[in-house]
């Protein structure tokens, strides 16, 4: 269990390190590779899953900068790396700062990284929490739009618009589904900690100083 | 010559009359001896509380860690009253039918030796309550649980020990004159509390997640097993009065019914050690623990009536009944928190049939085998519908299960507005209500 716990965290490092050259899904592609071939290969076969997927993606940039990063990364702790994906403009793309509230904001990055942690754990979990929320929300919500804007929101990498008429109870709601979703596709467990960790990082960025993510709980 | 006759029989009237005088004040003596063993047995079983209160916090998460103990501190509160109000006189009461105590209602004007059996006996019905609480932990509501303690302790656990042991004033139980014996209550008091256990977490369901959709069973590991480790030995400590009380008196007997039920938690904690060992499975600190409390149920039933290679024998495979039926309400998708239904349901129907399988002097034979599995079988005809009933009841009109939001946020906060580790739990803290 730790062991895949360790894997699952390499993966991670290695998928944000090549963020920096790749697009995100070509990064989880090289990254998979990494699983598939090099995971439980010593630490310096790195270079050479550096040069395969150099050669295969037809890279320009030297390996020794990508070596250098992807170093950095496995180095990080896990609360550090999920700082980086916190900020990292490739898992939330579209959050435009200005023009909305740290509500929204806040509860988008919240969302969205769970998703996305839910997604490096179990693929499958992360498309079927996004139904089981879907689902609950057609059942109590009997605004049409509202959900359909909700489910693109969803989709988005980070569209804060879709979401932004919504009130913090609903917001709430939303939360509280994902939460049931979570637990019935990756477990309690593994629920509460991931949601503690995101929360833990993202209290630390301007928006979550603006608003908690306790709010939401 | 006369005066010597009369010499005579003076002194000899004299040491008659201190004779009777010295059998009045040893009969005193005793009965003071026996108090003080009775209540200290039952300080010994209140103990017992803070036992149970640990271990299953400990078993819980954190977000759930003071409701947990609330209900195990509430249902000492509760139970005792209602206990005290209508339970006694159910139980012990005159029992000319043999089913139902009808005399010693909130007992008041009664003589001493009454009111160290009312202290030790309220410590019993407490404990036939607690159990349900483990088992039913972290989804329940607060108020709808208490509901279920007061007729627990009111009405279901004394109604069954009637049947046993309602022979004190007047009158007999029915299952005792059968011939089913049960010395401290295996079945009376632990496969009772099991049994409505069992009804509670059918009627509840399971925890948010525990079951997958691909029905996995999946671990939800206690916050502290440190706690789970003190109870374990604090419940330990305590059986030492509950089935040493049971004797209410002070002889020579106690001593046979201590060791006993020491050897069967020492066994019943390598029986469990032993099969988690064969199965191929880890060796984990909870398993072991139940192993111990299931021999100490087990050896409820006959630790004043067996020798102590019995007693081994007892717990030994209670320890194996423990973690194997814990198996099988898994493999049910039924979601037993501590575990209280292996280890008081089952380890006490088998702790039951070991007494009379065992009994000195009468060992091995069918007609009590008969007696005590017809004795086993009625508890669970008597305890599972009626709490099932109860809890359904409970759920339809005031409801039962919390909430998923507030088994998200935990009951701490959403049922009692506190949390037990504020200090690591603060991102947790919902800040809404």
């Amino acid at each position: 269990m730790q062991q895949a716990d360790e894997v699952k965290t390499k993966w991670h490092a290695i998928y944000i390190a090549l963020l920096n050259y790749f697009n995100p899904d070509d990064a989880a592609d090289a990254a998979n590779i990494w699983l598939n071939e090099f995971s439980e290969k010593p630490v310096f076969e790195l270079q050479a899953f550096i040069t395969k997927i150099s050669n295969e993606y037809n890279l320009s940039v030297s390996r020794k900068e990508i070596q250098k990063s992807m170093i950095k990364m496995l180095l990080m702790d896990k609360s550090e790396l999920l700082a980086q994906n916190v900020t990292n403009t490739t898992v939330i793309d579209k959050i435009n700062n200005a023009k909305h509230q740290p509500v929204h904001i806040i509860f988008t990055k919240l969302i969205l990284l769970w998703l996305y942690e839910v997604n490096v754990i179990n693929p499958s979990a992360a498309a079927n929490i996004r139904q089981y929320i879907y689902d609950s929300l057609a059942n109590v919500e009997e605004n049409f739009d509202q959900v359909i804007n909700i489910k693109r929101w969803l989709n988005s990498k980070g569209s804060v618009s879709y979401i932004e008429h919504i009130n913090i109870g609903q917001l709430r709601q939303i939360f509280h589904f994902c939460y049931v979703g979570s637990c019935e596709y990756i477990g309690p467990v593994n629920t509460d900690k991931l949601v503690a960790e995101i929360a833990q990082s993202l209290d630390q960025t301007p928006e979550g100083v603006a608003f908690s993510t306790k709010n939401f709980f | 010559m006369r005066i010597i006759i009369t010499i005579f029989l003076f002194f000899s009237q004299l040491t008659l009359v201190n004779a009777a005088e010295l059998t009045d004040q040893l009969l005193n003596l005793k009965e003071s001896i026996d108090t003080v063993w009775v209540v200290t047995a039952g300080a010994l079983v209140f103990f017992m509380q803070a036992g149970f209160a640990l271990l299953e916090s400990g078993m819980s998460r954190a977000k759930n860690a003071v409701n947990v103990l609330m209900k195990n501190y509430m249902d000492v509160a509760i139970g005792s009253i209602a206990f005290w109000l209508i339970g006694y006189g159910l139980l012990f009461g005159n029992n000319i039918s043999g089913f139902l105590g009808t005399s010693h209602f909130f007992l008041h004007d009664e003589n001493d030796m009454d009111y160290s059996l009312l202290f030790f006996q309220t410590m019993f019905a407490a404990t036939a309550v607690t159990i349900a609480s483990g088992a039913m932990a972290e989804r329940t509501r607060y108020h709808a649980y208490l509901i279920g303690a007061i007729i627990i302790s009111g009405v279901i656990y004394p109604v069954f020990g009637s049947w046993v042991w309602g022979s004190l004033y007047e009158g007999k139980g029915w299952l005792a004159q059968l011939g089913f014996i049960d010395f401290a209550g295996s079945t009376v008091v632990h496969s009772i509390g099991g049994w409505v256990a069992l009804a509670g977490i059918i009627v509840l369901g399971p925890r948010l997640g525990k079951f997958s959709p691909d029905n996995e069973n999946r671990k939800i590991p206690g916050h502290n097993l440190t706690l789970v480790a003190l109870g374990g030995f604090i419940l330990w400590l305590g059986w030492f009065g509950f089935n040493g009380g049971s004797t209410v008196a002070a002889d020579t007997s106690i001593g046979l019914i201590v060791l006993n039920t020491h050897l069967a938690a020492a066994s019943g904690a390598f029986g469990s050690l032993l099969t988690v060992i064969l199965a191929r499975k880890p060796i984990l600190l909870t398993d072991v623990v139940n192993g111990s409390i299931g021999g100490l149920v087990a050896i409820t039933a006959g630790c004043a009536t067996m020798e102590p290679v019995y007693a081994i024998v007892t717990g030994l495979l209670a320890g194996m009944v423990v973690i194997l039926s814990a198996k099988i309400l898994e493999l049910m998708k039924l979601d037993d928190v501590v575990g209280a239904v292996a280890v008081h349901g089952f380890a006490g129907a088998w702790g039951t049939l070991a007494a009379g399988i065992f009994l000195k002097g009468n060992m091995f034979d069918l007609h009590q085998i008969l007696f005590q599995l017809v004795g086993i079988m009625i508890a669970f005809v008597w305890a599972f519908p009626t709490a099932y009933l109860m809890y359904k009841i409970i759920d339809k009109t005031i409801g039962l299960r919390a909430s998923t939001e507030d088994e998200q946020r935990g009951l701490d906060f959403s049922e009692h507005y506190e949390i037990g580790y504020p200090e690591f739990q603060s991102e947790m803290i919902h800040k809404g209500k």
